[in-house]
């Protein structure tokens, strides 16, 4: 199956988004945000669908707006506090009201946009592959750069603050990452199942870990297994990539759940 | 004349109208221990929040070594009387001790008795392990004062004892200012040299031999309590 071009991208696709995701889900879990790549693959399809609408690259119109999306929500965050659930309906439902309007203004559901929902990582160009390198490198490179910090501010924002950490600078730092990762993630999975790419592999890792950067591993490892063996079994039987990829990474999750027992 | 470490000068606070903080002035010299008192909702954690600069008074001044809050900060440990974190969090000892810049490692590591529990998770230690791992954070930056909100909170009384000796020790041995916020007046009685009793906007100040007076007039006659003055002990 490697022979051809499409299977190759694909391939090279699905490790970037797994490392990505993984880093971010450990991340995200344990900052109580799980639901956020949820908000923020919403508001993406929202820009996806203005992209169609005015001829844009829909993956750059969707990057625009889930970055704009992210920086909103960590602005309704510091409003409401606390409250992370509610700033993410928030974003959800502006994102998806955007999408279904302008659907309605382009009269029928276009098929790029259906490819958004459900993902097509068998079918990404060099342009997405290009664009998912270039974004894969800006995640991982933060992350591994501000880990410590991040770390701190998971533990605790006050003491994070009293030992030099900028909390504010750092929680904006996750949502913009965020978003780029649900950039990433779409296009291999889809906006329907963005979360579960991030939230299963790091909830599988935690239940198995013995340290936060043994969590860091796990969840790429999983991610990985998750990913690749999910992009072959699609190819193999001839079924829809995302929904397998998914499917893959439940099992390894009530996997985890047995083996913690 | 010994250095005034922390000096609240008429300072007020309020959240919208509700007033919490009125009007409280004390001295706090280097090398005190002062436990603060009050029951709930009485501005306990706001006073605290208002010392490490999370919180900008309404009124008054507050200087810590002569300094603003804010450029102090470095001389300041805090113990939070919680974490954000729950059971899943994955964190070892080891990795939370490394997120502090140390400058005296192996002696609060020894002081604070954690040297066993580094390849331990976090959420694995008991109450009293917890407690100690935060407050060697907080002292791995060797503070000059070190603030607890609450440390015992959810402890056993084993656990309480021996987190209350090494705090007494540090004071006494290390000369670091500590100031702690309890409900438990015997505590504050048996380790404090000085007490300070909040209760919404009535407030009174000295040395813990005169807390069945402070009690009275803050909390009303009626409070009961059976101290063990400091020094009794020890």
């Amino acid at each position: 199956m490697f022979q051809y071009a499409f299977v190759q991208k694909a391939f090279i696709a699905g490790i970037l988004v797994s490392i990505t995701t993984a880093l971010l889900g450990v991340i995200l879990v344990q900052k109580k945000l799980s639901l956020l790549g949820d908000g923020l693959s919403h508001a993406a399809f929202g820009g996806m669908a203005i992209g169609l609408l005015f001829n844009i690259n829909p993956l750059l119109s969707a990057l625009t707006v889930a970055i704009i999306a992210s920086i909103g929500i960590e602005k309704i965050l510091d409003k409401i506090k606390s409250q992370g659930d509610a700033a993410i309906a928030v974003i959800l439902s502006t994102g998806m009201a955007i999408a279904i309007t302008i659907i309605g203004l382009i009269r029928g559901f276009n098929v790029n946009l259906f490819s958004f929902l459900f993902g097509s990582i068998l079918s990404i160009n060099n342009f997405d592959l290009m664009l998912l390198i270039v974004l894969s490198v800006l995640v991982i490179g933060t992350i591994l750069i501000f880990r410590k910090q991040i770390l701190f501010l998971i533990l605790n924002k006050e003491l994070a603050e009293l030992n030099g950490v900028d909390t504010k600078k750092i929680n904006y730092t996750i949502m913009i990452l965020s978003a780029l990762t649900v950039i990433l993630a779409v296009r291999a999975v889809g906006i329907l199942l963005v979360t579960g790419v991030i939230v299963m592999p790091a909830l599988a890792a935690l239940q198995i870990s013995k340290s936060f950067s043994d969590t860091y591993k796990k969840t790429i490892a999983i991610s990985l297994f998750g990913m690749v063996g999910g992009i072959m079994l699609a190819i193999l039987f001839d079924l829809p990539p995302s929904g397998i990829i998914i499917l893959t990474m439940t099992a390894i999750l009530l996997i985890t759940f047995f083996l913690k027992k | 004349m010994s250095m005034n470490s922390i000096k609240v000068e008429s300072v007020s606070f309020r959240y919208s109208k509700e007033s919490v903080i009125e009007n409280l002035s004390f001295e706090m010299k280097k090398g005190d221990f002062v436990g603060i008192l009050g029951p709930n909702g009485s501005g306990k954690t706001t006073l605290i929040r208002l010392l490490l600069g999370f919180l900008k008074p309404e009124k008054g001044k507050i200087s810590i070594f002569g300094k603003n809050v804010f450029k102090a900060r470095e001389l300041i440990g805090y113990v939070p009387q919680k974490l954000d974190i729950d059971r899943s969090f994955p964190g070892t000892v080891r990795e939370m001790l490394e997120l502090v810049k140390s400058k005296s490692g192996n002696e609060i590591i020894n002081l604070m008795e954690i040297n066993q529990l580094f390849d331990q998770k976090f959420v694995e230690l008991s109450g009293g392990q917890q407690q100690r791992v935060i407050t060697a954070m907080s002292l791995l930056k060797e503070p000059e004062i070190l603030i607890l909100d609450e440390p015992s909170s959810g402890i056993d009384v084993k656990g309480q004892t021996k987190f209350n000796d090494l705090l007494s020790r540090l004071n006494a041995e290390k000369g670091v200012t500590v100031l702690l916020i309890s409900h438990d007046v015997n505590l504050v009685s048996k380790y404090a040299k000085k007490a300070l009793c909040v209760n919404k906007g009535h407030y009174c100040f000295g040395a813990t031999k005169e807390l069945p007076k402070f009690i009275k007039e803050t909390f009303g006659k009626d409070y009961k309590f059976y101290p063990h003055y400091h020094g009794d002990s020890h």
